[in-house]
């Protein structure tokens, strides 16, 4: 089969940036097999009797470009910094993709899982083949720890079999990491690729793909079905151009259809489908968050003093040697406080050690982690037990709570654990969490 | 406004100088401006003395010093290409409004401008908006970055000079002083056509 093709088939690339020679990709396109696009789309608009030109970047669908002088075109241009970091698209560089013959999928999927599902986890699993065959979006609304991707295994092993090409799709690349070696497992004959920034680049045709929504910039027209895991979390809510990589990214007529915990108000509004599941796969209840005041935490901790309080909850962990997660509002907040606890190490986003100190307080070789929002969700790890400083700051919204309750109490085993909010005044946000997961509790009874 | 750098929104600080358009408006957030080291080193290195290069660069002036963001920064700008990244020295450049030495950007060869398509030094004089003359033009296709210190020092003239500079007083502007070796070949060939005193200014000093 033709290397180009396999490459190209339902992907927008770079000229500059396509890992053939020029020759090839010039011959392929006099055949008409590969069409060049300008990077920059322009369209004429009239507003009542004023006709104005719009531009946009045909890859992220970016409005707002900036101009400048080009050499290489040899006037003014533009190009677009919102995904500058995949390589920049100007009015004069081109996006290549496959418009030849289309390709042909006949790889023989093998499905290796031995596990079963609860009778939640495959009416869910059931609803959703039924919803992904007659071509409807579905939600599937399922607390923390209730099997998320399992219930998935059985649609996409049925769809790879149709000879479908499938993308699972989700803002974090920490997800991507964790979900990616455990599908190859259950699809051991088939070619997965996980993208994510500073993935490597991967040749070849991959019929299921595990990607950061980021990545999906990168596709055009080109899966039968998406799902996106955690659909709420940031930045797939706020960025507006991430929905159309999503959109860009599936077969015209095709529908996304979403997995999360937390769903926002316009997902449960807009999406008729759905299937909720409110109980663990272990069968115990969630483990709901208690509330207690710490006054004037910043400032104390700003002076080099940590709050009594905190210090008594962190002492009670240590010595029960049960792991634990101290969640900060901020950055800065924590770094302070991580000078205080001489023991605790802290990650947040930016962190190039993060992965490693997470195996750690996985493999009990520290106590506990100090974190800032990042870790909130994607992350399993067996009886641990969370505190959130800071609980009433804005940050912690309530699906932000929601998922660092969902960290607790995973395992059949350890099914419990405490969960401290702890606060100077309750707001909202907090009330609503915790009425969110007893809602769930009782939905069970 | 949002930082154009670490894209966070920012608020910039009221003074009367913004009010009355003396100052531009900043582009970047603070937490990003502090990540920058103003430069401690001073003068030309040492490699330098008793080559045939001795005596011609007379003075040297760096803004920055490098370390890991200005590397992270000036990636962005020069190999992905991100011009408008040009604007955030902007206020570095303002002083040069009164020089009355002729302003001389290091040119690029044309064949690698085209392939950047914008010319990195050219950029951050006109974002200060800066006027600059060009005398000089780079007659061979080479890039610094990746060649050994010894080549460098012994390559050929790296410039030729296509307009009369004679009793001139020169200020080279570069972006980068490594070992100096461009800087050293463009006073060379500046003083053997006439000029009477060259320096320089970079943004920054590895």
């Amino acid at each position: 089969m033709n290397e180009i093709q396999q490459f190209l088939t339902g992907r927008m690339w770079l000229r500059e940036h396509i890992p053939f020679s020029r020759e090839d990709i010039d011959n392929e396109i006099t055949q008409g097999n590969l069409t060049p696009y300008p990077g920059i789309q322009s369209s004429v608009k009239t507003l009542f009797t004023f006709t104005y030109q719009t531009n946009s970047c045909r890859r992220c669908g970016n409005h707002q470009l900036t101009a400048f002088n080009c050499a290489k075109c040899e006037g003014p241009c533009l190009y677009c910094r919102n995904c500058i970091r995949m390589g920049r698209i100007s009015r004069c560089t081109e996006l290549i993709t496959w418009s030849g013959p289309s390709l042909e999928i006949n790889q023989k999927v093998i499905f290796a899982w031995n596990g079963t599902l609860t009778l939640h986890q495959q009416r869910a699993s059931d609803e959703l083949m039924r919803s992904v065959k007659s071509n409807e979006s579905h939600l599937i609304h399922a607390v923390c720890g209730a099997g998320k991707t399992e219930l998935l295994f059985p649609v996409i092993a049925e769809l790879l079999k149709d000879g479908k090409r499938v993308c699972v799709a989700t803002p974090r690349t920490d997800v991507v990491l964790e979900l990616a070696p455990r599908f190859q497992k259950v699809f051991p004959n088939t070619v997965i690729h996980a993208l994510y920034g500073g993935a490597p680049d991967l040749k070849g045709f991959a019929q299921l793909i595990i990607a950061t929504t980021h990545q999906l910039y990168r596709f055009e027209d080109a899966f039968d079905v998406i799902f996106v895991d955690e659909a709420d979390a940031f930045p797939y809510s706020i960025d507006k151009s991430l929905q159309f990589a999503v959109n860009k990214a599936k077969k015209l007529e095709t529908v996304v259809h979403y997995i999360t915990a937390t769903p926002s108000k316009e997902l449960l509004r807009d999406v008729k489908n759905k299937s909720v599941i409110s109980t663990r796969f272990h069968g115990h209840p969630l483990p709901v968050p208690r509330f207690d005041s710490l006054w004037n935490y910043s400032k104390q901790i700003k002076k080099g003093k940590l709050p009594r309080k905190l210090k008594s909850w962190t002492d009670e962990r240590m010595n029960n040697n049960e792991p634990f997660l101290i969640f900060f509002p901020t950055i800065d907040l924590m770094i302070q406080a991580s000078i205080l606890f001489e023991k605790i190490p802290s990650v947040h986003a930016e962190d190039p050690q993060r992965k490693d100190k997470v195996l750690m307080l996985r493999n009990k070789q520290m106590p506990g982690l100090l974190t800032t929002t990042i870790l909130e969700r994607g992350i399993t790890i067996e009886n641990l037990q969370v505190a959130v400083v800071g609980a009433d700051e804005s940050i912690f919204s309530s699906s932000a709570l929601i998922q660092i309750c969902g960290r607790v109490g995973r395992s059949s085993e350890f099914p419990t654990g405490d969960i401290v909010f702890f606060h100077q005044g309750i707001s909202n946000d907090m009330d609503e969490a915790k009425y969110l997961i007893e809602e769930h509790n009782r939905v069970k009874k | 406004m949002n930082c154009l750098i670490c894209s966070n929104e920012f608020i910039e600080k009221p003074s009367w100088s913004y009010l009355f358009m003396i100052k531009q408006p900043q582009v970047i957030c603070d937490k990003c401006q502090k990540k920058f080291e103003q430069a401690e080193m001073k003068g030309f290195h040492k490699d330098w003395e008793g080559t045939i290069f001795e005596g011609f660069l007379d003075s040297l002036t760096s803004i920055y010093s490098y370390n890991e963001f200005m590397n992270d920064v000036l990636h962005q700008y020069k190999f992905l290409q991100d011009v408008e990244l040009a604007k955030v020295f902007r206020e570095d450049f303002v002083h040069l409004k009164s020089e009355t030495a002729m302003i001389v950007p290091i040119p690029m060869h044309p064949e690698k401008l085209k392939e950047r398509t914008f010319a990195q030094v050219d950029e951050l004089l006109i974002a200060a908006n800066i006027p600059f003359t060009q005398p000089l033009q780079k007659t061979m296709n080479i890039t610094q970055g990746k060649k050994s210190k010894i080549d460098r020092t012994q390559s050929e003239i790296l410039f030729s000079v296509t307009e009369n500079v004679v009793g001139k007083s020169i200020l080279l502007i570069d972006d980068l002083y490594t070992t100096g070796t461009t800087l050293h070949h463009a006073a060379y060939i500046l003083k053997q056509a006439g000029a009477t005193n060259v320096s320089a200014l970079t943004l920054v000093r590895v």
